[in-house]
This record gives structure tokens, sequence and C-alpha cells, in this order.
């Protein structure tokens, strides 16, 4: 007897590993109720579902770093609610939210490789296209089945997300980006207008340091984002330039303009920065630039709402900011990759599709375009409710003379966290811009 | 007695099989994985000894293996010299002592998370801690950029896990007040210093204490990971870099898994002999008591 008892418990105990091996993953609180079922996790857990699916209701789970303090979480909410509304008795949205840019790309890194892709996923603009077209879906057919949807994509939009004239992303905004400056700063240094060319760039921030202000907010860590869209905008400048700002995942640095391009970020950081900004994040160059410690900082349109928050900037902060383009009318005006579809199964796909079609419509480009400031792919929205700020970035982009791409939609991933390790180096005189250049070429060879 | 084996096997077998499908088949995998060419969206194809022959000429891994080299060598010693003297003060109950065990408790009780922020502001260069003491000091504005200047990047981070020995002192705190106190009442009586107290019976003591104090501290670097990839994430360049950290960009960065597994082999290579020396140091196997 008590060796059978013994046996059941041990039977019991192997069993019971086993139960967490099962195909669904269950969530850790109490069931939920239908509709979306927000889930907290981190890139190192499984996508988590709700409850078993109602027959006739088809679920599709969808990952978002669109929560917290994330710019378009306001948005997203909005919208999720309005699906839930419009389609909770066909489609469940199951939201996973994974709080941060990287965190949630290398949680999908992590799906890939275990094949287990969303049904729906969208990046903000990282561009894992490259990475993971085979197991997204081609949605070409389904785009051209629809001509007045295909017709409200954009050009621009449908090339970012295509390739080899397969479209496997939905654009719904676009990168236009400048950079920000302060007028108060501006006139204390008696500069009356924005720079056409980089000499006078570079003048202006001898006038601006003359009078005792630092002109520019930078920073290294986590991309080095701001830094890097000066870089880029120096590198656009000639034609080879835009046209290397328009090359996916480009394997050779060592180019005219992206030597004179570092050795100008040297000079950046050597004269014209905060000493906060070797090492800096994106936070530090922010915080400088709303204090008025900084006269520039090199950003897009989601920032805007910022200078009216007065948790984050003084307040009136927004009156006295403008927005211009880079010397020689160069901006960032390119299409932004979308939302992409991971579902296997038909019903899925057509779930998916929906969302995908509801999250890219008018209406949604139009709220993106009024909470957060993005810029609608569709050149046609407009809307009456945005900040003055808004307009004016849609109005540079329209009018500029060279449109490049950013660097974390173009470049490799390694490639973009190779230049954010080596600025400190190139900052302080470690290395050299060829030096620089080389180690960028080194890092991108790295991925054949 | 048969039954009795057989029972003992049968409650082991859950544990067992845990071990084997978390632990041991998951290392097989890496270990198998690290001899072929295994690329995200790219056929795996087998690669002999080539991810081990590309590490030898790649400058990061050299540098990486030997920062996690320096690490658990300056970890090993400094850090666990510094939380087994502190258990030996301690350990004479001088007045508030258990405030300061709590106390000196503190840095590895929060998250790491938590203090890789926290060390990132003491060392901001514009409004960091340190600086700011330094100018009060010296009287004027005084600007450095700990984390990130070539010079102090290196001491900078190690500096965000030496000194904090809180988890190595309680360990030798409690081995050394398990001590029976008629020992050291005797060779009081014997006309023994505290030093000799100390350096020759107690020391000698809590040796398998230590051994394992030095295993904790050793491994801990060759798992480090959160503290560099919060502050520096390995730069300037790559002179803060270690394995652990250089693994995980080469698999999530740059989405080569077979050479990141490659540096997994490494680790766990290095691991087991690192706890085979400390063993034999020690002679752990060798009990005195």
């Amino acid at each position: 007897m008590r060796k059978l008892i013994s046996i059941l418990v041990a039977a019991l105990m192997c069993t019971s590993l086993l139960a967490g091996c099962g195909g669904s993953n269950n969530t850790s609180g109490s069931a939920a109720p239908a509709g979306t079922q927000p889930v907290n996790t981190t890139a190192a857990e499984a996508p988590a579902s709700a409850e078993a699916p109602v027959e006739g209701i088809v679920e599709i789970n969808f990952p978002t770093m669109w929560v917290g303090v994330n710019s378009a979480a306001g948005w997203f909410s909005v919208m999720r609610e309005r699906f839930e509304a419009e389609y909770g008795d066909r489609y469940k949205l199951v939201v996973e939210e994974i709080p941060g840019d990287q965190a949630y790309v290398d949680k999908l890194k992590v799906l890939y490789s275990s094949d287990s892709l969303p049904d729906v996923m969208s990046t903000g603009g990282y561009n894992l296209i490259d990475m993971m077209n085979d197991k997204m879906v081609d949605l070409t057919p389904y785009v051209d089945a629809d001509p007045e949807w295909k017709a409200s994509l954009s050009e621009q939009g449908i090339e970012v997300n295509s390739r080899n004239g397969r479209l496997y992303g939905i654009p719904y905004m676009k990168q236009v980006v400048g950079y920000f400056y302060n007028n108060t700063l501006f006139e204390q240094a008696g500069i009356e207008k924005t720079a056409d060319t980089w000499e006078e760039f570079f003048e202006q921030a001898e006038q601006l340091k003359a009078a005792g202000i630092t002109p520019f907010s930078m920073d290294t860590a986590d991309s080095g984002w701001v830094t890097s869209l000066m870089l880029g905008a120096m590198i656009g400048q000639n034609d080879a330039g835009e046209t290397f700002m328009n090359t996916v995942q480009p394997t050779d640095y060592n180019t005219p303009e992206f030597i004179t391009a570092a050795a100008n970020i040297q000079l950046m950081f050597q004269n014209y920065t905060t000493s906060d900004a070797m090492g800096g994040k994106y936070e530090n160059a922010a915080a400088n630039f709303f204090a008025g410690r900084t006269a520039i900082i090199a950003n897009g349109p989601w920032m805007i709402g910022d200078f009216y928050d007065t948790t984050m900037s003084p307040e009136g902060f927004a009156e006295n900011i403008s927005v211009a383009a880079y010397p020689g009318n160069v901006m960032y005006n390119s299409g932004k990759t979308g939302f992409h579809i991971g579902a296997k199964s038909p019903e899925k796909i057509e779930a998916a599709l929906a969302f995908v079609k509801f999250m890219t419509s008018e209406e949604s480009q139009r709220l993106a375009l009024e909470l957060t400031g993005e810029i609608p792919d569709n050149e046609n929205i407009t809307s009456d409710d945005v900040k003055p700020l808004v307009n004016d970035v849609i109005a540079l982009g329209s009018n500029a003379a060279r449109s490049i791409n950013d660097f974390q939609s173009l470049w490799y991933a390694n490639v973009v966290d190779e230049i954010s390790v080596q600025y400190p180096l190139l900052a302080q005189g470690g290395m050299t811009p060829e030096e620089f250049a080389a180690a960028m070429t080194a890092a991108a060879e790295k991925n054949n | 007695m048969k039954i009795r084996k057989s029972l003992i096997a049968l409650f082991l077998l859950p544990a067992l099989l845990l071990f084997l499908l978390i632990y041991l088949g998951p290392i097989c995998i890496v270990v198998i994985t690290s001899f072929f060419n295994w690329k995200a969206g790219a056929p795996i194809s087998f690669a002999g000894i080539s991810n081990y022959r590309t590490a030898i000429s790649d400058l990061s891994v050299r540098r990486a293996l030997g920062n996690t080299v320096i690490w658990v060598l300056l970890q090993s010693t400094v850090h666990v010299g510094v939380g087994t003297v502190l258990a030996f003060i301690l350990a004479k109950k001088g007045r508030g002592w258990k405030f300061f065990r709590t106390a000196f408790m503190i840095p590895n009780v929060i998250s790491m998370a938590a203090l890789g922020i926290i060390l990132l502001n003491v060392f901001n260069p514009e409004y960091g801690l340190l600086n700011s003491i330094l100018s009060a000091v010296m009287g004027n504005k005084f600007s450095h950029n700990w984390y990130f200047s070539v010079n102090t990047a290196f001491p900078t981070v190690t500096m965000g896990w030496l000194l904090y020995a809180g988890m190595i002192t309680i360990l030798m705190l409690a081995a050394i007040q398990s001590i029976s106190s008629e020992l050291m009442e005797a060779a009081r009586i014997d006309g023994a210093s505290q030093w000799q107290i100390d350096t020759m019976i107690i020391l000698p003591l809590v040796r398998g204490s230590l051994g394992t104090s030095v295993i904790i501290a050793a491994t801990s670097m060759l798992r480090e990971f959160e503290m560099i990839f919060l502050t520096t994430s390995g730069g300037p360049g790559n002179l803060t870099l270690n394995l652990p950290l250089y693994l995980y960009k080469t698999a999530l960065n740059e989405n080569n898994y077979g050479y990141a597994n490659m540096m997994g082999v490494f680790l766990i290579a290095f691991g087991v002999l690192v706890v085979y020396l400390i063993n034999k140091l020690f002679k752990m196997d060798e009990m005195d008591i």
C-alpha cells in the first residue's frame, strides 16, 4: 500500500511538471472579459492569451510597445476600444504589453526564431522585414483585391514595406523629421534665421557658444538617436549621400560623406554639446532641451506634445520653439514600416487584416496625427486639431530638396548598436572618423 | 533496503526530469549548435569548428573574455576579501553591528536595474553625486564622464559590484558564528592574540564557507549582464564588454545564434574550470569537522 501511494505521488509530481508545457499559454490572473486582454510581459516570456476562445470568435494576438509612457499609448488605447466596439462579435484582440522599443523588437526576434510570430505586429519604424519576411504574410493579393484600400496607401509607404515586389506591411505613418530650435536662445545669440548650409550651421554654433549657450543636445546611448539624426542629415547633403541614406542595410560606410559627417559629429561632441552627451540617453538630451540648456535638438514631431506638457517643459515653452529643415534643405521624409501579419490560418489572417485595416484607416491616422503628432502616410489626411509645429513639420517635408530615411529603419541592428558604443570613443578622440566608418563597415559585414 | 532505494529513485525522478528538460537538454543543444552556422532567416548548416576559429581572431571576443577573467579574479579576491573582513568585524558584535549588517545588504537587496540607474546618476558628468562632492571639495566645478571616459570606464563599471559584498558577509558571518566559542576561549587562555585567533583558528575552520563564497563571487561574474547593459552597454567601444553581454548582442543584434552558442560553450567550460580550481584550492572535499 505504501509503495502504491509512493508511486502515485511520484507520478503526480511528474505529471504536474508536464502540465505547464501545454500548447496554450495561461495568464497569471483570473479569467479576462471578452475583448482585449492586456498582459504585461517581458521579452523572455511567451505570448499570453485568455481563456479558450468563444466559438465563432477568432482570436488574434497583438504584442505592442504602445503602452505606458510611449507617445502612441493614448492613440492605441482609443483605437483598441473602437475596434472592440465594432468587431467584438467577430474578433477578439489579445494584447500583450511590452514596454520599450528594444524589448519589443527583441521579443519579436525570439518569436521569429521559434516560428511563432504574433498574428499582428508593428514595430513603429524598426525594419524587421528583411529578417522576417519569410514568415510574414504577403499582403499583396489582399491589397490588390481592394482597390480603394490600395489607393489610400502612399507609394512611399508601399515601397518601404515591400521587398521584391511583395508587400509585407501596411503603412500608417511616415517619417518627417527636422530639428527643433529655441527661438529665445537664438535671439540671445543674435541668430536671426536658421542655417542654409552646414558652414552657417557651425558658425551659428559658435555664436551660441559665445553667448554662453550650449548649441546641441546630443546622446550616444540606445542607438544615439538624436546624434545619429544629425549624422544622417550631414551624410545626405549631396546625391551620393542621399542615395546612401535611402539604402536598405548598407554594408560599406567608408564613404567620403560618412567620414566627413563623422568628423563633424566628433567636432560637435568635443565643442558644442553638454558634458553628459557622451553616454547620455535620449532622455538626457531631451531634458537639456526642455530646460533651456541647449538650443537645438534633432527629433521628430512626436516630441511636440512634450513642449506643451508642463511635467516635462516649462509653461509656455512651446511658444519659443520652431522647427527647421537641416542645412541644404534636407529632411527625413520617408515611408515607415507599418503593420505586419504573422498569422497562419485563413481565419486568423482575415481577422488580422480587419484589425490592420482598422488601425491604418483614415480615422486612425487622423487620430494619431492629433494625439501624437505622427505624420499620416496618407497625405490627404489633415486635421485642424493639431499643434502648429506639426503642420510646420509637414510643410518642411513637402518642400524638402532632399529626402532621406533614418538609420534605425535602414541599417543593420548590430550597426545601430555599434554606432552607439563607438560614439564615446569618437567623441573623445579615441578613434578617427575613418576608424569609426571602418567599425560600422566591419559590423555590417558580420551580417553576410 | 531494495524497496527504499527504488522509492528514493522514484522521488528523485521529477527533479531529474526537470534537470534534463531545463538544463541538460538546452546545454546539449547549445554545445551542438555551436558547431553550426545558424543565423536567423538562413538555413542551418554544419560549420565544424569555424565559429571557434573565428572567435580566436575576433577582437571583441578577446576583449570580452579578458574582461570576464579580470572581473572573475577581482570578485574572487577583493570582493570576497571585503566581505570576509566585514564578517570578522561584525562577528565581534560591536556597537550597532546589527544595523551595519543590514545596511551593508542593501545593494544586494535592490534590483540590479535600480542599482544601474542609481549609479548612472551618481556618476553623471553634469549633475552626478560624485562630481558634485569633488566640486565641493576642490572648490570649483569638476566634471568627468566616469562611465564613458576611456581611462575610467572599466574601473567605474567594476565599482558597480566590487565592494557590495553583503551576501559574502552574511555567509561568512554565519560560518564564523557557528564556531564554538570554547575554541576561542582556549586560544585566549593559551595567550593567542585576536589576530592569531582570526587567522590561525577561525579562518581555517571557515575554509569551506570561504571556498563557497569564492565560487559564488566568481560565477556571478560569468553571469554579469544587467549592470553593464544598463550603464555602458559594453562601451566605450568594447572596453567594458564581457562574454554574457557579447553573447546577447550576437544573438539579438547580429541574429547569429551559432556564434552566440559558441560563446555559451566558452562560458560553461570556463565556469566548470573555475569551480574545479576553487574546489582544489580550498580543498573543499576535505572537511576538518
